[in-house]
C-alpha cells in the first residue's frame, strides 16, 4: 500500500493593485503600502462610491482580456519559479477560478445587443467573455495540460481551485498542477456591489470598529502543485506544503452570512483536521477580512470560538484594505501572501485598521508587518452562497496531512431530468422514450416551495428542482457530507447584459440590488445547495462544450478526496436568444437546429456509502474526464470491457464523432446513440445524455455505456456500467 | 379606504420582490414586514428602496431611520405620501 503524496509548493505568481511578484508585493503589503484609488477604468459618475485596487500598467494582448492578462502573468511567474516554463511534465493540469472572465471587455458590447438584438458586433472581440477563456489562454501560452478547467464559486473560488489542485495530486493523477485564482474589475460588478450598499467610502478598513464596506480590488495568483517526493527528486525549492483543505457550504443565504459563522469555524476545524494539526500550530490566519459589518464580525467570532484553547492566539491581518476584494482571485492571492509569511517569518498587517474590535485570543497586525516564527499559517476564504473555504500551509514534513479515503467505486444512486417534457425522476434522458424537438421547458416556478424560490432566477430553479428531483430518488437526507457541483458555461449573459443596460440608463442607484447575486456563474448552483440544505462542498465548473462532463469529473475528485460521501453533479442551460445566437458561437459553440434548454442532475455516491445507508445504486460511474482539444487521450479506465453489443456510446451528434476516432479509443463497432436531436446543442445535453446512457443500463440493452464529447476544443468522457 | 399610497405600496411590493401568487388584498399593512409576516430580509429592504425611488421618485434614507421606515407597509405608505407633499 503506497502513502498518498503530500502536496508541495515549487512556484507561486502574484499579481494585485500594490505590486507584482510574489515576493515582491509581500514585501510592499509588508511596509503597508495601500493600493486603493480612485476609478480609472470605467467612468464611476452616479456611483456614491469611486474607489477601486486596480492593477496599473497591465498590457493587453490583442483581442485579450485584463483576465488574462493578469492570468499570464501570475502563471509565468510561478511556472519559473518552479522551473517548469521550459516544459511541463506529461501529467500537468490547469484549474482557474474566475468569476469574471472578460466581462470588462465585453459587458458594453452585450449590454448594446440587450437593447437592440439586430446591432452590429465584433465576434472576435467576444471570444475571451466566458469565465474558461483565461484557463484557455493559459494553456495555449503555457501547455500542453492534461485537464484545463474552470471552477466558480464566488469569492471562495480561489482557495477551491488550489484545494481541487491538490487533490489531483494526492490522488496520484498529476505530476503538476497550476491553480490558482483570477479576476478583473468590471462595471457590471462594481453596480452590482455598489447596488448592495456593501463598498466603503473610503479604502476599507477589516476588523476596524468603524468599517463601513469593502473595497473592490482585481488580481490574480497561482500555485504550483506537486508531489513532494517527486519535487525533491528534480531538485526544485519547496517553498512549503499545502497540507489541509476544507470547503462547504452554509446552506443559509445567497448574501448574508451565518450569524453565529458556524460553517466557518466548521470549515476551519477540518482544515486543520486535514493536516493533522490542531490550532495551536497555526501562528498566523490570513482572514478574509473583506470590511464589512457583518463578515468580519463572522469570521472573528469563529476563529475566536476555534482557537479559544491555544495558549497564544494566532496573529491574524486581511490584504483587503491593501489590495481590495479579488473575488475569485482572493482565495489564491491571499493563500500566497500566507505562504510568503510561512517563508519570510514575517505576518503582513492589516492596512487600513486602526482600532481593532477585541476578539481574544486573536492579535491583529497592524500597521507594519511584523517577525513571527511560524510553521503553519491558516486561510480563510468565503464566498456569496455560503461558499467557505481554508487552507493551511505549514513548513515542509512539519504537517501530518491525512491521508485520501481508500477507493472506492462510485454510484449513481438517483437522477432526474428536465427539459420541454418536464421534471423527470429515474426515467431516462428525457428524449429517450420519444420526446419531442428541442423546445422551451415548462415553467419551472411550480415545482419548488415558492416561500423559499421567491428569489430564484430560472437558471436557478432549473438547478434547484433537477437537484431537489435527483435527491428525492436516492432517497438522500442531505447534510455535511453531501456536496454540489454543478456545470455552467456562460453564466447568464442575458440577465447580466439586462441588469449593465438598466444602469447604462437609468443610472446606480437603480440597479436592482437582488438581481446581481444571480450574476455570479456559481449563483445557480449556490441556490440549489442552500433550497436543497446541501452543506458539503459546493461549487460550479465551466468547461465550454464539455461543461456538464466536466461536473461528473470534479464531483468525482471531490469524493476521491473523501471531502464527502456524495454529490449531487448537475448541469443545466437555459434558454437564451443571446447566447445562442451571439455568445455561444463567438466561442465556437455551435448545433444545427435549436439550442434548446434542459440539463441532469445525478447523485453519485462512495459505494461504500451507499452500503451503509441501504441505498440501491442504479449504475456504476467507472470515471469521468474532459481534456482540452481533439486527439484522443482516453484514460485507461475508459478502455470497453463488455463486448462490443453489449456497449452503446451516447453523444450529442453522431457525425461528430466518426469511425477513425472511435476505434482510437477502443470504442470502434459500437452502436451509437445520438441525444442532440431531441435535447438540442446546450451544454447541459450531456447530462441528458449520461440520463439516457442509465436508462440503457438499466433496461438491460447494455452492460456498459460511454458518454462521449468531441468538439473543437474539448474532448471528453464518461464511462457507466450496470450496477453490480 | 386605504391611508395614500399604501395600495400603491403593497402592489409595488408584489412587483418588486416577486411575491407570487399574492394580491394587495392579501399584505396586511400592519403586519411587520421583517422577522415573519412576509418574512422579508435584508436583500429585500435594499430592493424594495430602490423601487420605491424609482416609482415615486421618494429615496429612503440609510442606516437607521431607515428601520422605522420598513416596519411595515402603512409606514412606508406615509413616508412615500409626506416626501410626495413636500416635493409637490
Amino acid at each position: 500500500m503506497s502513502v498518498a503524496p503530500r502536496v508541495a509548493v515549487t512556484g507561486v505568481g502574484l499579481v494585485c493593485s500594490v505590486g507584482r511578484g510574489f515576493r515582491r508585493a509581500f514585501g510592499l503589503l509588508c511596509e503597508g503600502r495601500r493600493g486603493v484609488g480612485p476609478l480609472t477604468l470605467f467612468s464611476g459618475e452616479g456611483y456614491p462610491v469611486r474607489l477601486a485596487a486596480e492593477v496599473p500598467e497591465l498590457e493587453l494582448e490583442p483581442g485579450g482580456s485584463r483576465s488574462e492578462a493578469l492570468a499570464l502573468a501570475a502563471a509565468g511567474e510561478a511556472l519559473a519559479q518552479a522551473g517548469l516554463a521550459g516544459g511541463l511534465p506529461g501529467r500537468a493540469e490547469l484549474v482557474v477560478a474566475a468569476s469574471t472572465g472578460g466581462m470588462y471587455e465585453t459587458e458594453l458590447t452585450l449590454s448594446a445587443l440587450h437593447r437592440d438584438a439586430g446591432a452590429p458586433y465584433d465576434a472576435a472581440a467576444l471570444r475571451c467573455h466566458p469565465i474558461s477563456a483565461p484557463a484557455d489562454r493559459l494553456h495555449e501560452r503555457f501547455g500542453p495540460f492534461r485537464r484545463v478547467r474552470t471552477v466558480c464559486s464566488a469569492c471562495a473560488g480561489g482557495a477551491v481551485a488550489l484545494g481541487l489542485g491538490a487533490a489531483r495530486v494526492r490522488a496520484g493523477e498529476a505530476e503538476a498542477v497550476l491553480a490558482g485564482g483570477v479576476d478583473a474589475l468590471s462595471r457590471l460588478t462594481f453596480a452590482g456591489f455598489s447596488s448592495l450598499g456593501s463598498l466603503d467610502a473610503e479604502p476599507c478598513r477589516p476588523f476596524d470598529r468603524s468599517r463601513r464596506g469593502l473595497s473592490l480590488g482585481e488580481g490574480a495568483a497561482f500555485f504550483v502543485l506537486e508531489p513532494l517526493e517527486r519535487a525533491r527528486a528534480r531538485g526544485a525549492a519547496v517553498l512549503g506544503e499545502l497540507a489541509g483543505f476544507a470547503a462547504a457550504c452554509e446552506a443559509h443565504h445567497i448574501t448574508q452570512p451565518e450569524p453565529e459563522g458556524a460553517t466557518v469555524g466548521r470549515v476551519v476545524s477540518a482544515a486543520l483536521a486535514s493536516a493533522g494539526l490542531g490550532p495551536a500550530a497555526i501562528g498566523y490566519v490570513d482572514a478574509h477580512g473583506t470590511g464589512t459589518p457583518l463578515n468580519d464580525a463572522t469570521e472573528a467570532a469563529a476563529l475566536a470560538r476555534v482557537f479559544a484553547g491555544v495558549e497564544r492566539g494566532p496573529l491574524v491581518s486581511s490584504q483587503k484594505g491593501q489590495i481590495g476584494h479579488t473575488l475569485s482571485a482572493a482565495g489564491a492571492v491571499e493563500a500566497a501572501v500566507a505562504l510568503a509569511a510561512l517563508v519570510e517569518q514575517r505576518v503582513p498587517p492589516t492596512g487600513g485598521l486602526a482600532e481593532p474590535e477585541d476578539h481574544p485570543p486573536l492579535r491583529f497586525v497592524r500597521g507594519r508587518g511584523e517577525a513571527a516564527p511560524l510553521d503553519a499559517v491558516l486561510s480563510n476564504s468565503f464566498g456569496f452562497g455560503g461558499s467557505d473555504a481554508s487552507l493551511v500551509f505549514a513548513r515542509e514534513g512539519f504537517a501530518a496531512p491525512a491521508p485520501p479515503p481508500a477507493p472506492s467505486a462510485l454510484v449513481v444512486t438517483g437522477y432526474a431530468t428536465l427539459g420541454p417534457a418536464g421534471l423527470r425522476r429515474g426515467e431516462g434522458g428525457y428524449g429517450g422514450r420519444g420526446g419531442g424537438p428541442p423546445g422551451p421547458a415548462p415553467d419551472p416556478k411550480g415545482w419548488l416551495d415558492p416561500a423559499r424560490s421567491r428569489r430564484l432566477d430560472r437558471p436557478a430553479l432549473f438547478a434547484a428542482a433537477l437537484a431537489e428531483a435527483a435527491l428525492g430518488e436516492a432517497a438522500l437526507a442531505p447534510g455535511e457530507r453531501t456536496g454540489l457541483v454543478a456545470g455552467g458555461a456562460y453564466g447568464s449573459p442575458s440577465s447580466s447584459s439586462a441588469f449593465l443596460s438598466r444602469v447604462e440608463l437609468k443610472g446606480p442607484r437603480f440597479a436592482p440590488p437582488a438581481e446581481f447575486p444571480n450574476l455570479v456563474p456559481s449563483s445557480p448552483g449556490a441556490h440549489a445547495a442552500i433550497y436543497n440544505r446541501l452543506r458539503g462542498p459546493s461549487f460550479t465548473v465551466s468547461e465550454g462544450a464539455a461543461t456538464a462532463l466536466a461536473a461528473l469529473s470534479s464531483a468525482v475528485d471531490v469524493l476521491r478526496d473523501g471531502q464527502a460521501d456524495a454529490v449531487v453533479a448537475l448541469a443545466a442551460e437555459v434558454e437564451s436568444a443571446l447566447v445562442e445566437r451571439v455568445v455561444a458561437p463567438a466561442c465556437s459553440v455551435v448545433g444545427p437546429g435549436p439550442r434548446g434548454e434542459g440539463g441532469a442532475a445525478f447523485v453519485v455516491e462512495t459505494a461504500e456509502a451507499a452500503g451503509r445507508r441501504g441505498a440501491r445504486a442504479r449504475a456504476l460511474l467507472v470515471g469521468a474526464e474532459v481534456w482540452p482539444g481533439d486527439a484522443p487521450s482516453a484514460p485507461p479506465w475508459s478502455a470497453r470491457a463488455a463486448s462490443p453489443a453489449r456497449a452503446r456510446v451516447v453523444t450529442l451528434y453522431a457525425e461528430r464523432l466518426g469511425a477513425a476516432w472511435l476505434e482510437a479509443i477502443g470504442w470502434a463497432g459500437v452502436e451509437v446513440v445520438e441525444v442532440g436531436p431531441r435535447t438540442g446543442w446546450h451544454e447541459a445535453g450531456l447530462a441528458l445524455a449520461a440520463a439516457e446512457a442509465i436508462a440503457l443500463l438499466e433496461g438491460g440493452a447494455a452492460d456498459e455505456v460511454l458518454v462521449v464529447e468531441r468538439s473543437a476544443r474539448r474532448a471528453g468522457l464518461a464511462l457507466l456500467r450496470r450496477r453490480p | 379606504m386605504s391611508a395614500p399610497y399604501v395600495v400603491e405600496v403593497k402592489e409595488l411590493l408584489i412587483r418588486a420582490l416577486d411575491l407570487q401568487g399574492r394580491n394587495a388584498a392579501d399584505i396586511d399593512e400592519e403586519a411587520p414586514l421583517f422577522g415573519g409576516g412576509l418574512g422579508l430580509d435584508s436583500l429585500d429592504a435594499l430592493q424594495i428602496a430602490m423601487a420605491v425611488e424609482e416609482e415615486f421618485g421618494v429615496a429612503i434614507p440609510e442606516g437607521e431611520e431607515a428601520k422605522s421606515l420598513f416596519r411595515n407597509v402603512a409606514s412606508l405608505a406615509a413616508y412615500v405620501a409626506a416626501k410626495r407633499v413636500e416635493s409637490a
